[in-house]
């Protein structure tokens, strides 16, 4: 059975695989986004207490969730490739990085240009933009583990195992930084009422979405460069370039 | 107890005797982060300003990061003599489980290096005019803290031994994961200046003791094994 | 499989750098057998010493000990295993005698200090038991490493490069310490460009 699935993880086949769906992948993260957008900006009312501003919304709640989600899918398959020593799923892993980290750097940029009208300021030490900031850091640390181990396969499982630490250590960080904003929250900041409307909701989702297979369009191409790279001394490689 | 038990026990001791021979032979090295810690503490009321009521509301917060600092800065000797000089090997081709044996050398690192900021803090404290009721609260706090530092602080440096300079990295991986440890100690230290009970933030951190001492080990194992190889 | 070989090494591939260091290496040991590794510069020889010893993860192949692959046993293993690397692994602020207590400690075994001078006594470093590492030359402290041999149970040895920086009067005393443990049914693994001055019976030429 592990035989098997190795078989069909395996770089040559992966490459392959993702050769073929990608395209498909892309045509769809256009299509959603560009909807998206289109029925986010133009159609959507807005909101009742923020006007037009809400409308960052649609891509900065894409982008918050997808920077939590890109860290997950780089721990799972950190831990698939620790377990299971499959090089396929240590490149997945590695590729989640860049695009993870660039999730998040929108988050924080949006989430300060959101908090500019709704707060009267760029920064705010607020709960979800201080775990931002520490989940930024995470990634940057990754990306800086990798790039300073010279044999990739020792680099990827170093950051394998710290992807692992991270995701242990995430929840609790979080969980601590609530507890924190929680106890110095000043008084004169007024929460919204976060509840959505529902006619926001619809644009909303096909954003989400939209940003999901953007991850994964980027992925898909990242691994299969990185595969190249990896396997470049391989027969099927050298026959292929 | 089985004679493996009894083995793995000598074992541990001899690395902990080892590592607390070698820091009392250089001395100097034990003294270097608490001069660290101090200047630290010091510089901020020259950055800030000599007001004494703004002192005592930040004290909490200056003392923790400025203890952060100070055993990050020493984090990295930990491994660094041991993968340089060979001795590693030792550990890693250990019939003792070598999970046990980074239990010991964080537990030297921390009687060196975490312990003494317990005692030298309260002086520190007094000079940022913490409020007397608060003192206790911070020898505590690193009390339970400071062994967290280290143990969750052996993983990066386990990840980060065999980069020949792996020291600003080492601080970028561990210092996000430090934060919970600094909210729940400094929150303690506030809570009982302002007269509240702090009993629950201590807890939290000892829960946090507890869930580094059994986790950190194996994954700083882990993280050693694969730095061996780059040798 | 032969009944007496007890530490196999089966169609092994030896990675490092992303090169192919050894391809398809198989050989068996017998007790009481000497296996000589020899190779050029590079060629790998430390890189597969290494991997013999269980420090780096083996990815194609087998290596066992008495039947059971090393990485389900490692422990086990380590308890018959004596490992001597290049870096020595000594302490240079311990004595010579606090150096080889706490690396006897670490592999599970101790010896009473008089056992221990006698064995400094007999490497050569007699009237060194109290001097700090630090205060004796490189092949002194190499000489400290390899009182281990003498101090240390361990059935399998593995020994990369044994002879660097010690004197012909060290390598006679190392080589009759070998010869000893291979009366005594042990077993050696030894690398080295020197040559050996004694009969090896199977050598692996990388």
């Amino acid at each position: 059975m592990l035989a098997n699935l190795r078989q069909l993880a395996s770089p040559k086949n992966f490459y392959q695989f993702a050769g073929t769906i990608y395209p498909w992948i892309l045509f769809l993260a256009v299509g959603t986004l560009c909807f998206g957008l289109v029925w986010g900006l133009l159609y959507s009312p807005p909101d009742y207490q923020q006007g037009e501003t809400v409308r960052i919304m649609y891509l900065h709640v894409p982008m918050a969730i997808m920077s939590m989600a890109a860290y997950m899918v780089m721990a799972g398959a950190s831990a698939v490739g620790l377990v299971w020593h499959l090089k396929t799923a240590h490149i997945v892993a590695r590729s989640c990085a860049p695009i993870g980290a660039m999730f998040t750097l929108v988050t924080l940029v949006t989430g300060a240009l959101w908090g500019k009208p709704m707060w009267g300021t760029w920064w705010q030490w607020d709960a979800r933009l201080t775990s931002e900031l520490i989940l930024l850091f995470l990634y940057l640390g990754y990306i800086g583990l990798y790039q300073a181990i010279d044999v990739v396969e020792t680099a990827e499982r170093a950051c394998a195992l710290l992807a692992l630490v991270g995701v242990v250590n995430i929840p609790i960080i979080h969980f601590s930084v609530e507890w924190w904003h929680t106890l110095h929250q000043g008084p004169t900041i007024s929460r919204l009422n976060p509840t959505i409307d529902a006619s926001l909701m619809g644009p909303l989702y096909l954003m989400i979405l939209a940003h999901w297979m953007i991850f994964m369009a980027y992925v898909l191409m990242h691994s299969r460069t990185a595969i190249l790279a990896r396997e470049r001394k391989t027969q099927w490689v050298k026959s292929l370039v | 107890m089985s004679v493996k038990t009894a083995q793995s026990i000598e074992s541990f001791v001899a690395l902990l005797k080892r590592d607390l021979l070698l820091a009392s032979r250089h001395f100097s090295e034990v003294v270097q982060p608490l001069l660290f810690f101090t200047m630290a503490v010091m510089l901020f009321p020259l950055g800030v300003g000599p007001d004494a009521e703004l002192l005592r509301i930040i004290a909490a917060g200056i003392l923790w990061v400025a203890a952060l600092f100070a055993s990050s800065s020493v984090l990295d000797k930990m491994f660094r003599e041991d993968f340089e000089d060979g001795a590693l090997e030792y550990l890693l081709l250990s019939p003792t489980p070598l999970p046990l044996l980074v239990i010991a050398k964080c537990l030297a690192h921390w009687l060196t290096t975490g312990l003494p900021l317990v005692f030298i803090a309260p002086l520190l404290g007094l000079l940022l005019n913490l409020s007397f009721e608060a003192v206790p609260l911070l020898v505590l706090s690193l009390l339970v803290g400071t062994p967290t530092i280290s143990f969750v602080g052996a993983v990066g440096v386990g990840l980060t031994v065999g980069l020949r300079r792996g020291g600003v990295l080492l601080t970028l991986l561990v210092l996000p994961l430090y934060v919970p440890v600094l909210i729940f100690a400094t929150g303690a230290v506030q809570a009982a200046s302002q007269g509240a009970h702090a009993y629950g933030h201590l807890l939290i951190l000892l829960s946090m003791l507890v869930l580094a001492t059994t986790l950190t080990p194996f994954a700083a194992a882990s993280a050693l094994r694969i730095s061996a190889e780059m040798n | 499989m032969e009944l007496n070989s007890i530490f196999q090494c089966q169609k092994l591939n030896v990675e490092r750098d992303d090169r192919i260091l050894l391809d398809n290496l198989s050989f068996d040991c017998t007790p009481g057998s000497l296996t000589q590794i020899t190779g050029a510069n590079g060629s790998g020889k430390t890189t597969l010493m290494r991997t013999l010893a269980g420090l780096r993860p083996v990815t194609v192949g087998k290596i066992t000990w008495q039947g059971i692959p090393i990485k389900e046993q490692r422990e086990v293993y380590h308890q018959d295993l004596l490992f001597l690397g290049h870096s020595s692994g000594i302490k240079l602020s311990l004595t010579c005698i606090e150096n080889l207590q706490w690396m006897l400690a670490l592999c599970g075994q101790s010896q009473t200090k008089a056992t221990i001078g006698s064995v400094l006594q007999l490497v050569g470093l007699g009237g060194f038991e109290s001097n700090l590492a630090r205060t004796l030359s490189a092949g002194q402290r190499r000489r400290v490493a390899l009182a281990m041999l003498w101090l240390r149970q361990a059935k399998i040895w593995i020994l990369d490069e044994p002879y660097t920086s010690i004197d012909v009067s060290g390598v006679d005393l190392v080589k009759d310490k070998v010869m000893e443990h291979l009366s005594h049914r042990g077993l050696v693994i030894l690398s080295t460009h020197h040559g050996l001055n004694m009969t090896a019976d199977q050598v692996i030429n990388l």
